[in-house]
């Protein structure tokens, strides 16, 4: 068995909403509602989830940018939710992210071997030709050659400038990046050249990596393991060519099969989701999605389900599973 | 480079409109003038208001005195060319300062919010609820005539605006994800907002506060004239203006040539800023680049 | 015999005047768009797809200059500003974002009852209402009555995409141009606007030509697609022969770096390289830099489009007479 890397405990994070003259809070948006999860060493986890399902909050807890309303964040050992100092910095150094557009997560005024030099200037005590040194490896590791060094980040394709990004991730040697939509801002032809690039430093680095993404297609091709959130919930958790071959959850067969695919015809589509998601603000009692499935239960609008096992790891929240 | 190659480009677009290169011509000369007005002035003495002359008082505009003499017989020419030189220390000194006390409680409050924000930006809409002018006013009534006097009181009612701009940029630029990356890359948070933030921030903050300049001059010369500026005999624009108004019957040049000087300097400021506000705004470029048939 | 096209663009070339340069974005396109007929010009960003749809539209920004050719509506050539007027109402552009393409300001009844008075110079306010709901109803928006009093921030995005393509129809066009119009919408929501762009095609005759990335959209939509890259057009064909029988290189290349839901793969392919520079466009073939099939002759020579198939055209030397 492959140890736990990361561990995330019924993490919770609600959003006040303020309103009127002195930010009387009105309400929460819930937009992660007790999720909980885990990416083992070596692994690749998918979190797959339309917008305001939460998974971008999930994303900002992990990487300590929000702090979480409640529910625990196990890194190794250690409860990483109250960390500070020196205990916070070697957890910086262990997780990284990649973001979804390179020309908002590069300083648009800094040049490339600024770029890159910057985490490594942060954490190690390093001589300027060793830095040197290492941004050109950097580069090579991506496969840009070093006349990349002094550009601009508005002198790059988008593709370039998403490897530069990979490239600031990797430096410091972490054990676990999180992709953040990595390839939403990329031409499809770039877009196979970015998914292909990181299964290949994942393998090289030994990385883990937490994917984050609206896109269920690329999914398949990088990760060992899928989670489908709505709302702000886990709908469906397993393998992820369980989840393609036998998709459980309501939500996940119509996510799938509203991918536009290559060879399937429109009219030969069988489900077609109806309706608009509901806003978290206020999401529906009981199961989330009971709103805009087809074969919601009487049952599904009063009872949250319960989890259910329906092969190994393979965990679908659904009353069509539970067994009476 | 990049800055540079923009510089030269914007240069390159103000030089090719007339009326922004006449802008420019005025500018370079007013600071020019400013710097070495000392050095230039034809009656040293008369500039710095140290010497009178009674019996050459109200003499008209001639080769000796360019600009002619004022009620007590100095030369206004002198005057006025020195005025250049406390105009562009009232407009340097009034940015200068608005912008040390501006840009800290912008990017301060911007960054960290919560309650230091919360009461710094209050404390900023506070200064802002005034008219400037008048609180200005106000502020150097208070604190009596005198040079350095009338750039405080211009100074504080000036920051706030820039402490708002900079922390309406802060605030944007502090949600970008390349300040997210620069905290997950384990940067301190000083430097974060001295590397990412500050240098984001400040590029459109500081081509405002060169767009000001003509307007703390207008200003500095109107607290001035109504008797709340400099203290007599130095010669500030709008000082000079408003003694010449006592004697503009008899002698119109002594209050016709700074106001002159005072006209001509601002709509060089404020036509310069206009034409950088054009060059900088890439969608007006590019149309004054096709009207002027430039291909690039 | 086939009947006149309801629109043929004949060797249109599109340039616009930037800071760094002329782009040349389109160059020497042609095509038709048969009356009830829905057309997918795809191509990845700096194709110049969006271009061609903008230029239809008569919607070219200021810097953009019509260099050559013509866009013939209903034998009138549009770029000629007069027929231009007389054939406003006749052809509707959509886009990716609804929220920047209508004033905030007004609510969607506001917006509907404008547009249809300035096109259809109605002014009767309860023949404009009556309109304005059947358009809405026949998007399928939930409760017309309250749409028309909403603001666009209070719609979410695929119902603001909607009420836009309600606004749209509401004069009556014989051509929709949608431009990524599902680009900024959850798979779910992009499932349903998908299906209603066909509905109108097959229930109202509506011509479309829906401008889009995603090969996978035009797959399912059907029609005919028009492949471009950089500037040209390289492949036309309809979307089942496209799909299953690819001829240019950089179209196989395009269906292979595809991520799919449907069938197993391990990897993904990319296309090597980077487009060209569209202010230097290469005199010879616009992929030759990253076509594996390259020869000789497309360094120097342009190839045309050829006819292979029926209703397959493209323009490759691999397929030029002699050669095959």
């Amino acid at each position: 068995m492959k140890m736990p890397l990361l561990r995330v405990l019924d993490l919770r994070k609600y959003f006040p909403i303020k309103a009127g003259l002195f930010g009387k809070i009105v309400g929460y948006i819930k937009a992660v509602d007790g999720v909980t999860f885990e990416v083992k060493d070596g692994e690749v986890l998918s979190l797959v989830g339309e917008s305001g399902s939460g998974k971008t909050t999930i994303a900002k807890n992990i990487l300590l940018l929000e702090e979480p309303t409640s529910g625990q964040i196990i890194f190794g050992e250690s409860d990483i939710t109250k960390i500070s100092g020196r205990k916070l910095k070697e957890y910086r150094r262990m997780v990284q992210a990649v973001f979804q557009n390179p020309f908002l997560s590069l300083d648009p005024r800094m040049r490339v071997n600024e770029i890159l030099s910057e985490p490594l200037m942060a954490h190690m005590k390093l001589t300027r030709k060793e830095i040197e040194e290492r941004v050109t490896r950097l580069l090579e590791i991506i496969g840009l050659d070093s006349s990349f060094m002094y550009k601009f980040p508005h002198e790059l394709s988008g593709g370039q400038a998403q490897r530069i990004a990979i490239a600031r991730a990797i430096a410091l040697e972490p054990k676990l990046v999180i992709l953040d939509e990595p390839t939403s801002a990329l031409d499809v032809s770039v877009q196979a050249q970015i998914l292909n690039l990181l299964s290949e430093l994942k393998e090289k680095l030994g990385l883990s990596y937490l994917m984050i993404t609206h896109d269920l297609s690329i999914v398949k091709y990088i990760s060992d393991r899928t989670m489908v959130i709505y709302l702000g919930k886990i709908m469906e958790e397993g393998p992820t060519e369980k989840i393609f071959e036998e998709p459980h959850h309501p939500y996940t067969q119509i996510l799938l099969s509203s991918v536009p695919d290559i060879y399937s015809r429109k009219s030969e589509k069988k489900t077609i989701p109806r309706g608009e998601p509901p806003s978290p603000v206020n999401p529906p009692q009981g199961c989330r999605f009971h709103t805009r499935c087809p074969s919601a239960m009487p049952l599904c609008k009063e009872k949250t389900p319960l989890e259910t096992q329906v092969d190994e790891g393979h965990l679908v929240s659904c009353w069509l599973y539970v067994r009476k | 480079m990049k800055q540079l190659e923009e510089t030269r480009m914007v240069l390159n677009l103000i030089i090719r409109k007339p009326i922004s290169l006449i802008a420019l011509i005025i500018v370079f000369g007013f600071v020019i003038v400013g710097f070495l007005a000392p050095y230039l002035v034809p009656y040293p003495e008369d500039a710095w208001g140290l010497a009178y002359n009674v019996e050459n008082r109200f003499s008209p505009p001639s080769l000796q005195h360019l600009f002619g003499t004022d009620a007590l017989g100095r030369d206004v020419f002198s005057r006025v060319l020195l005025g250049a030189r406390f105009s562009l220390m009232i407009a340097v000194g009034v940015i200068g300062i608005a912008l040390i006390i501006g840009i800290p409680v912008g990017v301060i409050a911007g960054y960290y919010g919560g309650k230091i924000g919360n009461f710094l930006m209050r404390v900023t809409d506070m200064f802002l609820a005034f008219p400037p002018l008048l609180l200005a006013i106000v502020l150097a009534a208070t604190l009596g005539r005198g040079l350095l006097n009338l750039i405080i009181a211009l100074a504080i009612s000036w920051w706030p605006w820039y402490s708002r701009l900079v922390f309406i940029q802060t605030n944007t630029i502090k949600n970008m994800p390349y300040v997210d990356s620069a905290k997950i890359a384990g940067l301190s948070t000083f430097r974060i907002l001295y590397k990412h933030i500050i240098p984001n921030a400040l590029t459109p903050t500081i081509v405002q506060a060169a767009l000001d300049m003509g307007s703390a001059i207008l200003e500095a010369a109107g607290l001035s004239f109504i008797g709340v500026g400099v203290k007599p005999p130095t010669p500030e624009w709008g000082l000079l203006v408003s003694e010449g108004w006592q004697s503009i019957n008899v002698a119109w040049w002594i209050a016709f040539f700074p106001g002159l000087a005072i006209l001509v300097t601002v709509t060089g400021f404020n036509l310069l800023a206009d034409a950088l506000r054009e060059s900088a705004d890439p969608r007006l470029r590019r149309t004054i680049l096709m009207r002027l048939g430039i291909k690039q | 015999m086939m009947s006149e096209p309801l629109l043929r663009i004949e060797n249109l070339s599109i340039e616009y005047v930037v800071q760094e340069g002329t782009i040349k974005a389109v160059r020497n396109a042609s095509f038709d768009i048969n009356e009830g007929e829905i057309v997918c010009l795809v191509g990845e960003s700096g194709s110049g797809k969006s271009t061609i749809g903008l230029a239809i539209a008569g919607a070219l920004p200021e810097n953009a200059i019509i260099r050559g050719g013509k866009i013939i509506f209903q034998d009138h050539d549009l770029i000629n500003q007069r027929a231009r007027t007389c054939s406003k109402k006749e052809i509707m552009m959509i886009f990716q974002d609804p929220a920047a393409s209508i004033n905030p300001l007004f609510t969607i009844g506001e917006i509907m009852s404008d547009v249809i008075k300035t096109h259809l110079k109605v002014h009767n306010p309860n023949a404009i209402k009556d309109l304005a709901l059947r358009m809405l109803r026949r998007v399928g928006l939930p409760d017309p009555e309250r749409m028309l009093r909403s603001y666009p921030h209070e719609l979410s995005g695929g119902m603001l995409q909607r009420a836009v393509i309600a606004t749209a129809l509401s004069v009556n066009p014989k051509l929709l141009i949608a431009d990524e119009p599902t680009t900024m919408l959850d798979v779910t929501l992009q499932a349903q606007i998908l299906e209603l762009l066909l509905n109108l095609k097959n229930d109202f005759g509506l011509s479309i030509l829906l401008i889009t990335h995603n090969l996978g959209i035009a797959a399912e939509m059907g029609g005919r697609i028009i492949v471009m890259y950089c500037g040209e057009i390289v492949e036309e064909a309809s979307s089942n022969e496209l799909i299953r029988n690819p001829l240019h290189p950089y179209t196989k290349g395009l269906l292979e770096c595809i991520p799919r839901t449907s069938i197993r793969y391990s990897k993904l392919k990319h296309i090597p390289g980077i487009m060209p520079d569209l202010r230097n466009p290469p005199s010879g073939c616009v992929f030759y830099g990253r076509c594996s099939e390259a020869i000789q002759k497309c360094r120097m020579i342009k190839p045309s489009m050829v006819q292979v198939y029926e209703n397959h055209t493209v323009a490759c030397h691999l397929y030029s007479r002699g050669m095959r």
